[in-house]
């Protein structure tokens, strides 16, 4: 590679992008432009139980509807009745349920996580005729919904008649329920509510704060895996009801008191030795919207008819990536360039990061204007990213890639009383991807960033406990507390059901948990 | 007393105020109305709380809800009274109305007036939100009408399972 010509050519287009970045930077201060984010198909997710209807308007003259039983979990088989309603007419029975999306800022130089978006719905639960005497009698099975309490109307000509209600209960299930240390265990919950003091579980193993888990995009149901530690017997899972991450431990006097807590037991069998590491994926699912970080439609020229590809968008630093672009200026020099940004959030007033812009290759465009080149993505911050592809100092066109968070290493034995490091790379800067949340054998103990030491983590532990196997957790955490404490509760905890219901799905984040075990010897 | 509804009063003024940004027409207020409930303490099927006339909104079946209203004539300034109301209650649906009284509440030397209902809630009620309806009419033929959201939980409190 020529280096005169590049370092030139990538001074100006990294003027040019620096100087964008101020403007967006600024703005974006100035101004957060939330984005209800349209929720990913996660697999698994209960459909929305019935076809969407207008609930209609209150009558002056509501009658109440008899609901048996009105307090049980989804799939009960449920009768539901009413009296002295306009005689021989169609009833449509309306399923008051919630939709519940994302709210994000999607920006070219973050992504901030702002909470979520609360839509009531009515569906067609049902549909009945009352006979000559206005009663009717419906029967159908709970709905996989949202737990918590559901009003149901009668809607007659649009107008609701008469009410009812049911309380879809929260069922907590484990599996296994016996194991060594590191068993993977799944829990399953069914029945998570939709607005904010039902939408979070807390959970608790041996009364240690383990994180917290949603299922804001899933519809009230969720999967997700805790590990088996601590000594040979038995242990306690408790899935807590929760508003902002923690157990509220007295739920029950609050005005929700069926989203109380759980418990399980886990029996330890043995410790057979540290389990590998691992690690646990998010479901595979296809982003909702386009906006990435770094890349900016409007800095491409604007006459360039050039286009990208790259044969993989996603993978860890120093992947090997193949570029192919066509509708470049034939047989002239093409540079490859990287897009990423250089700062840090810490005591941050004003511009508190910008733009960088890193040479990837050099190459030369063929006769008929196309390119093939291989590039090595840089060891760098992970998260998205964009190859651009320039000529003449501007850029013909960009492409998007996805950066993952790697393992490095970690030791495998530990002496007790001994600080240890656990070391990763390509870990992000956004509030959805710069940071990791640790547990300890399960007990959440801080947060790690990679942003100011450009996606390069040292986690700085220390090895305590009785001399055997610990388990080491490194989950996904959305870096944001902010002021208005109904919407965006989910932060800087471990979000232990990451791997189906987490706001950065829906703009293509892909963040594993990280599942590492030391041994400690005296 | 004077002191609350001069509240009353400014907390109107401004709901009439700020009416206009989100509705094309704005109505004109007769009646002022404040509404709030509280837990009685005589529950029939719900275990009594550790406190009671507790404001809240949030009931089990069989708990007693008291409804507590204040009010005034909008042209006049009067408080609502059994002087210069002709009917006044609250209507729930499926339940005949609830006729409303006016008395005195409290320690004996601080007794306030007010208007109050009692209603158990029926251990059968629907679950979920309810519209309770607070209607007064006036001698002078205004209506008051005011329309207070609760919502019903079931009566027990489980164990945590």
């Amino acid at each position: 590679m020529n280096r005169k010509i590049r370092t030139a050519r990538g001074r100006r287009v990294v003027t040019l992008v620096v100087a964008a970045a101020t403007v967006v930077v600024l703005q974006s201060v100035a101004a957060a432009d939330p984005t209800v984010v349209p929720s990913p198909v996660v697999p698994g997710t209960p459909p929305i139980p019935g076809a969407i209807t207008d609930p209609g308007k209150a009558s002056e003259t509501m009658k109440t509807l008899k609901t048996t039983p009105d307090v049980a979990v989804s799939g009960t088989n449920v009768t539901l009745s009413g009296a002295a309603l306009p005689a021989n007419k169609d009833v449509t029975l309306v399923w008051m349920t919630a939709s519940v999306r994302y709210i994000l800022d999607p920006k070219p130089d973050s992504v901030d996580y702002l909470g979520r978006k609360v839509d009531k719905i009515g569906v067609v639960l049902a549909t009945a005729k009352t006979n000559a005497s206005g009663a009717f009698t419906a029967a159908f099975k709970a709905p996989k919904d949202f737990g918590g309490i559901h009003d149901i109307f009668a809607v007659v000509d649009g107008v609701q008649v008469a009410k009812g209600g049911f309380l879809v209960e929260r069922t907590v299930t484990i599996s296994p329920k016996r194991g060594p240390v590191g068993t993977p265990i799944k829990v399953t919950v069914v029945g998570m509510g939709s607005p904010t003091y039902e939408s979070v579980g807390a959970v608790l193993y041996d009364n240690h704060y383990a994180g917290a888990v949603s299922a804001n995009t899933t519809r009230g149901v969720t999967t997700f895996k805790i590990r088996a530690a601590g000594s040979v017997g038995r242990h306690w899972i408790e899935y807590a009801g929760s508003s902002h991450t923690v157990p509220y431990l007295n739920m029950e006097q609050s005005p929700v008191p069926w989203t109380d807590g759980h418990r399980r037991m886990f029996t330890v069998t043995k410790d057979a030795g540290s389990p590998a590491t691992y690690l646990e994926q998010a479901v595979s699912v296809r982003p909702t919207i386009s906006a990435r970080t770094t890349v900016i439609d409007a800095d491409v020229a604007k006459d360039s008819t050039a286009r990208v590809a790259i044969d993989s968008d996603k993978g860890a630093i120093l992947s090997k990536v193949n570029v192919s672009a066509t509708g470049l200026t034939p047989s002239a020099p093409v540079d490859l360039l990287w897009t990423s940004v250089v700062g840090n959030r810490v005591n941050c007033t004003g511009q508190c990061w910008k733009f960088t812009s890193q040479p990837l290759g050099r190459a030369t465009a063929a006769a008929d204007g196309s390119l093939r080149a291989p590039v090595t993505i840089p060891d760098g911050l992970g998260g998205w990213h964009a190859i651009q592809v320039v000529q003449a100092g501007e850029i013909m066109a960009q492409v998007p890639y996805f950066v993952k968070r790697s393992f490095v290493r970690a030791p495998k034995v530990v002496k007790a009383g001994q600080p240890f490091i656990v070391e990763l790379k390509g870990v992000g800067w956004t509030q959805l991807d710069n940071t990791l949340a640790v547990t300890y054998d399960n007990s959440y103990i801080g947060y790690a960033c990679g942003f100011n030491s450009n996606g390069y983590v040292r986690v700085q532990l220390f090895a305590t406990g009785e001399p055997g196997t610990h388990l080491i957790d490194l989950y996904p955490l959305l870096y944001t507390q902010q002021p208005a404490y109904p919407y965006s509760q989910l932060g800087m905890v471990p979000l232990l059901g990451f791997a189906r219901d987490a706001p950065g799905l829906a703009a293509g984040y892909d963040i594993p948990a990280i599942r590492l075990a030391i041994k400690v010897v005296k | 007393m004077k002191r609350l509804f001069l509240l009353l009063g400014a907390l109107a003024v401004f709901g009439a105020l700020a009416a206009p940004a989100f509705a094309q027409v704005p109505e004109k207020l007769n009646v002022f109305l404040y509404v709030d409930t509280v837990n009685g303490s005589r529950p029939v099927g719900a275990k009594p709380r550790p406190i009671g006339c507790t404001q809240t909104n949030v009931f089990q079946r069989g708990e007693q809800v008291v409804f507590r209203i204040w009010g005034s004539e909008a042209d006049t300034g009067d408080v609502l009274s059994t002087e210069n109301v002709k009917y006044a209650y609250v209507s729930r649906p499926g339940q005949p109305n609830l006729k409303l009284n006016w008395g005195a509440h409290g320690a004996s030397t601080n007794r306030v007036w007010f208007w109050t209902a009692a209603w158990v809630i029926p251990a059968d009620y629907p679950l979920g939100s309810v519209n309770a309806r607070i209607v007064f009419k006036t001698e002078a033929n205004k209506f008051g009408r005011y329309d207070y959201q609760m919502t019903i939980n079931p009566t027990a409190a489980r164990k945590r399972r």
